[in-house]
């Protein structure tokens, strides 16, 4: 009686959990199929993002006068989407740079004492002259964007891309 | 030791052989698939370096297919 059900389901969880060989290589072969197919997708929407990409006009960000040396001022550029920030690093440099870290896209903030721009999510540090990474995860610089002094007011220029 | 038995043991050392780079290539194309994610974010990213990444993930994926077809035809064959 207790062993009746056995003929009626005569599967054992080894024979149901085994895999062949085939599967098995099936599975290894979809597995590289898919990295393929990312790879392509990713590869797809940065050549999207290049093609669309039209050189943004240049926007005023603020007076000279607005911002004190060692002050900073935060704004979007080229879209609403594109944290930025300028810095008066002296009386009569600014920079500015993507507000966003390389690392894992924080916003960084400006440490007017030190001259550093850092990273509060996994202390990266980014020099304020330059963008260059001082410390900190970071394996690249921050984007910067081109800065112009006209007639009391500061300017951004497009960014460029630069590959080819 | 029987001829038969033979043959499998020396099936079963390819198929280790074959896992073996079949995982390398996979390992190979996820750092590729981890470059062109990057390269997605970074718009200073060189175009080459992504090509490149993509025809290597390519080559990688052909060969892991190659080698798993050539594997189990060598395999129904025996």
């Amino acid at each position: 009686m207790s062993e009746a059900w056995k003929k009626d389901f005569p599967l054992t969880s080894e024979e149901e959990s085994y895999v062949t060989r085939r599967e098995f290589t099936k599975f290894m072969a979809l597995t590289s199929l898919a990295f393929f197919l990312g790879t392509v997708t990713a590869a797809a929407r940065k050549l999207w993002k290049r093609a669309s990409w039209n050189s943004p006009a240049a926007v005023r960000v603020t007076n000279v006068d607005e911002l004190a040396v060692g002050g900073y001022k935060l704004f979007h550029y080229p879209t609403e989407d594109d944290p930025c920030i300028l810095l008066r690093v002296d009386k009569d440099r600014f920079a500015a740079f993507d507000q966003r870290c390389t690392h894992l896209a924080c916003p960084v903030y400006f440490n007017a004492d030190d001259r550093q721009l850092l990273c509060p999510c996994h202390n990266g540090i980014f020099s304020a002259e330059d963008g260059s990474v001082l410390a900190g995860p970071p394996k690249r610089p921050l984007d910067s964007l081109a800065v112009s002094v006209s007639n009391g007011e500061v300017w951004i220029q497009s960014a460029e891309l630069e590959d080819t | 030791m029987s001829p038969k038995v033979r043959l499998r043991q020396r099936v079963r050392v390819v198929l280790q052989m074959v896992m073996g780079f079949v995982i390398m290539i996979l390992f190979a194309q996820l750092w590729l698939f981890s470059i062109t994610l990057d390269a997605m974010e970074n718009r200073h990213t060189s175009m080459t370096v992504l090509i490149v990444a993509l025809i290597c993930s390519f080559i990688g994926c052909g060969a892991i297919w190659a080698m798993l077809r050539l594997f189990l035809r060598a395999e129904e064959n025996q």
